[in-house]
């Protein structure tokens, strides 16, 4: 049987491993919106906002110890996400509906986002369901904090790249529908 | 709105990261009402459809 103190280092190992995914799918829908210059629609940002909230959740548990409520607002967060991209896949799929800016081999930016929120909540539930993680969580101290404040320090960029592009586009009222042109 | 969406989360990580672990919760709670609220209005809207 495995001892409880290895499990541990395996799930942050996971944690760490699914907010390196996360980061890279941030960063890559920046790429597409500052170098491929496609503006990203209100859905499209309301995903964005969604795997700002998986990171924000594995984020916790690196912070402060593995714990249920945490990996909740993972779930949250990527169940929230497949919403989003299912409403949108809904939109374009009407046959003479187009699409929504490019494909990455073959798929669009929202069907890639259902597949990884999907990806994200059945890892997740894996996850969570380890019993011997929680064992001694009160006792906690971070494991390699240079990376976690690093990952923390990512995660800050990215969103202040976002709040930036957000108020070029949107300012600070309603976005539009289809987005052509930022505002300022 | 969206703006204050996106700023909110930054206040969370902020918070989260400086150890107030409570107070980030309530934030990220916050901020989940918000987006489903624009969710829900941004579903009702004209289409973001490109012929």
């Amino acid at each position: 049987m495995i001892e409880a103190a290895r499990i541990r280092i395996l799930e942050r190992i996971c944690n760490i491993l699914e907010m390196l995914g996360i980061i890279i799918v941030l960063l890559s829908a920046s790429i597409f919106q500052f170098v491929l210059h496609e503006l990203p629609c209100p859905l499209c940002l309301l995903q964005r906002i969604g795997f700002f909230g998986i990171a924000f959740g594995f984020m916790m548990n690196l912070r402060y110890g593995l714990r249920p409520s945490h990996y909740s607002i993972v779930l949250l967060s990527a169940v929230y996400t497949g919403l989003v991209a299912l409403r949108q896949i809904a939109l374009h799929v009407v046959p003479g509906t187009g699409s929504y800016g490019s494909a990455v081999l073959g798929w669009h930016l929202y069907t890639w986002s259902f597949v990884i929120s999907m990806i994200v909540i059945i890892v997740t539930t894996l996850m969570l369901g380890v019993d011997r993680q929680y064992s001694s969580a009160q006792s906690f101290k971070i494991r390699y904090p240079w990376l976690v404040h690093s990952l923390f320090v990512i995660l800050v960029i990215l969103l202040g790249i976002n709040i930036f592009s957000v108020i070029m586009q949107c300012g600070f009222g309603e976005c539009p529908d289809n987005p052509t042109q930022y505002l300022f | 709105m969206m703006a204050l969406i996106f700023i909110l989360l930054l206040v969370t990580v902020i918070l989260a990261w400086r150890g107030y672990r409570k107070a980030s919760l309530y934030c990220v709670a916050i901020t989940f009402i918000l987006a489903i609220f624009v969710f829900t209005h941004h579903m009702t809207d004209s289409l973001s459809i490109q012929l």
